[in-house]
């Protein structure tokens, strides 16, 4: 075939156009990437930085650091974050634990694992409004599913969601009935990649369960746990469906998320400069639990 | 030594099935326990549906007793009153064709993304592939007031573009797409560009087909995504009859929280779906988010 020179000049034309093709394929993607998710990302930083008020005619100011000036004195602000940040302490640790149980127990040879795995994940596919809507039926402060079984044993009965100190908890409840199942099944996964020689050299050094689960399961799963740990915070700290569908941010805004109040703010009081402030703070928030986690679980680079 | 760590017997021949006792009571412990946990699991779902199927009053007698898991008596009427009730089917046909056309679009566009970043050579390319991946991590919920005033300002609130076309692009499916064009080998491509065909062509051709899993995949978890979604359709829709089938759920639960078996219903049908499809397609959901967990 063509010796030096020329196949040289193939090549260069051959780069260009590969380069060409290359910018065309990606163009679809990039253009929909800048418009609907950069560019808001880029204008909430900026609306935070003014007064804008969502429809309305008056005309938008520059307002500098005041919104984020007023955030820090709101008391409403600091309640949603400590509610915000307490639901999420309570549902990692708790859904995370429970779906780590779950799956070791799947990973016995226990018969019919796929029917038991596909049980605890169809709460997974289901909507959030329509788990919103079944559970608030099961809290029903009279007549509820929770309740009956309660005064059945002889308890007082509980005002779950119509309460201002049970309502989070409650939401709890459902969001970890949705949720494991999801965090079962990548743990699962995660499981099934330990090779077996490590747990039958184990066995030969003479460790018990607990120890080999220490040893081996333990250090091996430790990627898996550190990306399921973060799903779990960033779902955690998201709520606010299950709120909207079921209390409304109430009862005396003891469920009102940091979400709920960005839609609140922003939509239906439309203080839009405001609220763009509050969400670029739960941006930041989830930004630096992400980065912190990472480090935490150990410096392996994530790909 | 190696018998102690077997099973404590020194006894060569007995020693065999003795510990085979006690492993096989506690898998048989273990999976009554986990079955036990799938039952908890699925009791609300079987609720939702055993309730669907009574009158209202009877399903606020039964809550409580084991009865509210027994549909008596039956009254499968309810499902029909629902679609007269509100305009269910609409909002469903609402939700379908919104989904589908998400996900054919999501499906084209990422692919095609992915393919530049895994398989075509240009400069620049890594350095925008590490800006894409990056974008994984921006949580919807801190961009939708913005996003909410590009889309109002493009004039698409209450209208279907508004819950297709700013989801079609999606970092984490050209992530996905990636890792399957980059287990392609590279030999197959190049033949088939010495063979004179188009980068187009070997992209369609070749190295989409192969793509299938992902593309399973990528079109399960939209699909799911779109259809389940409520936060977004509930921020952009005002006009009831464009709703969606999650949103016309949420607004009938609120107007009405009386007509409980008809609400229960209408989350029956709402949800018959994603069930069916994740029982149908349960494998390449299941490895679909095992791979997001392993290539993280």
């Amino acid at each position: 075939m063509a010796t030096g020179p020329s196949a040289l000049r193939i090549s260069r034309h051959a780069g260009r156009e590969e380069a060409i093709a290359g910018w065309f394929f990606l163009l679809p993607a990039l253009a929909l990437l800048g418009l609907f998710l950069v560019w808001p990302a880029l204008q909430a930083v900026l609306l935070s930085f003014t007064d804008y008020q969502l429809l309305a005619p008056l005309p938008t100011r520059f307002a500098g650091v005041e919104n984020y000036r007023q955030l820090l004195g709101d008391a409403t602000v600091w309640r949603a974050a400590g509610t915000t940040l307490t639901f999420a302490a309570l549902a990692v640790p708790l859904q995370t634990g429970l779906a780590l149980a779950l799956a070791l127990g799947l990973n016995q040879p226990v018969p019919g694992r796929s029917l038991l795995r596909a049980a605890y994940f169809c709460p997974v596919v289901i909507s959030t409004v329509v788990a919103a809507v079944i559970w608030s039926y099961l809290y029903h402060p009279t007549q509820g599913l929770f309740n009956r079984l309660l005064t059945d044993a002889g308890l007082p009965a509980q005002p779950f969601l119509s309460s201002p100190r049970q309502a989070l908890p409650a939401i709890l409840g459902i969001a970890t009935w949705q949720n494991v199942g999801f965090y079962l099944v990548i743990f699962l996964a995660g499981l099934q990649q330990i090779a077996p020689q490590l747990y039958e050299a184990a066995a030969v050094d003479g460790a018990n369960g607990w120890q080999q689960f220490r040893f081996v399961t333990v250090p091996q799963l430790r990627r898996t746990t550190s990306f399921v740990v973060i799903v779990a915070t960033i779902y955690a700290l998201r709520l606010f469906t299950e709120v909207y569908v079921t209390t409304k941010g109430g009862p005396f805004g003891a469920t009102r998320t940091l979400i709920y109040l960005v839609w609140e703010e922003g939509v239906a009081f439309r203080h839009t400069g405001y609220a763009a402030a509050l969400a670029v703070l739960f941006f930041l928030l989830v930004l630096a639990i992400t980065l912190l986690q990472r480090r935490l679980f150990g410096g392996e680079r994530g790909d | 030594m190696a018998t102690r760590a077997h099973g404590g017997t020194p006894r060569g021949g007995r020693c065999a099935p003795r510990p085979q006792q006690p492993a096989r009571r506690a898998l048989l412990g273990l999976t009554l326990l986990l079955g036990a946990g799938a039952l908890l699991c699925l009791a609300p779902l079987l609720f939702m549906l055993m309730a669907s199927l009574k009158p209202s009053s009877r399903m606020l007698a039964d809550l409580g007793s084991w009865r509210a898991f027994w549909p008596a008596p039956f009254q499968p009427h309810n499902y029909v009153t629902i679609f007269t009730r509100i305009a269910l089917g609409r909002y469903l046909l609402n939700s379908l064709a919104v989904a589908l056309i998400t996900v054919c679009g999501s499906i084209v566009v990422n692919s095609l993304a992915a393919y530049a970043f895994a398989v075509l050579r240009f400069p620049g390319r890594d350095l925008l592939f590490a800006a894409t991946v990056a974008l994984i991590i921006v949580p919807f919920e801190a961009i939708f007031l913005p996003l909410f005033l590009t889309v109002n300002r493009l004039g698409w609130l209450n209208s279907y573009q508004a819950l297709i076309v700013p989801f079609i692009a999606n970092a984490f499916y050209i992530f996905l797409f990636r890792q399957f064009f980059l287990g392609i080998p590279r030999e197959l491509l190049e033949a088939a560009r010495l063979d004179g065909a188009s980068f187009f062509r070997i992209y369609r051709s070749l190295a989409l087909p192969l793509a299938r899993p992902a593309i399973a995949t990528v079109a399960i978890l939209e699909f799911v995504a779109r259809w389940n979604d409520f936060f977004w359709p509930f921020l952009t829709l005002t006009d009831a009859t464009k709703y969606t089938a999650q949103l016309g759920l949420a607004t009938f639960f609120q107007g009405e929280r009386t007509q409980w078996a008809l609400v229960m219903a209408t989350a029956t049908v709402v949800s018959l779906p994603v069930l069916a499809l994740f029982l149908l397609m349960q494998r390449a959901i299941v490895s679909g988010v095992a791979a997001a967990g392993r290539r993280f």
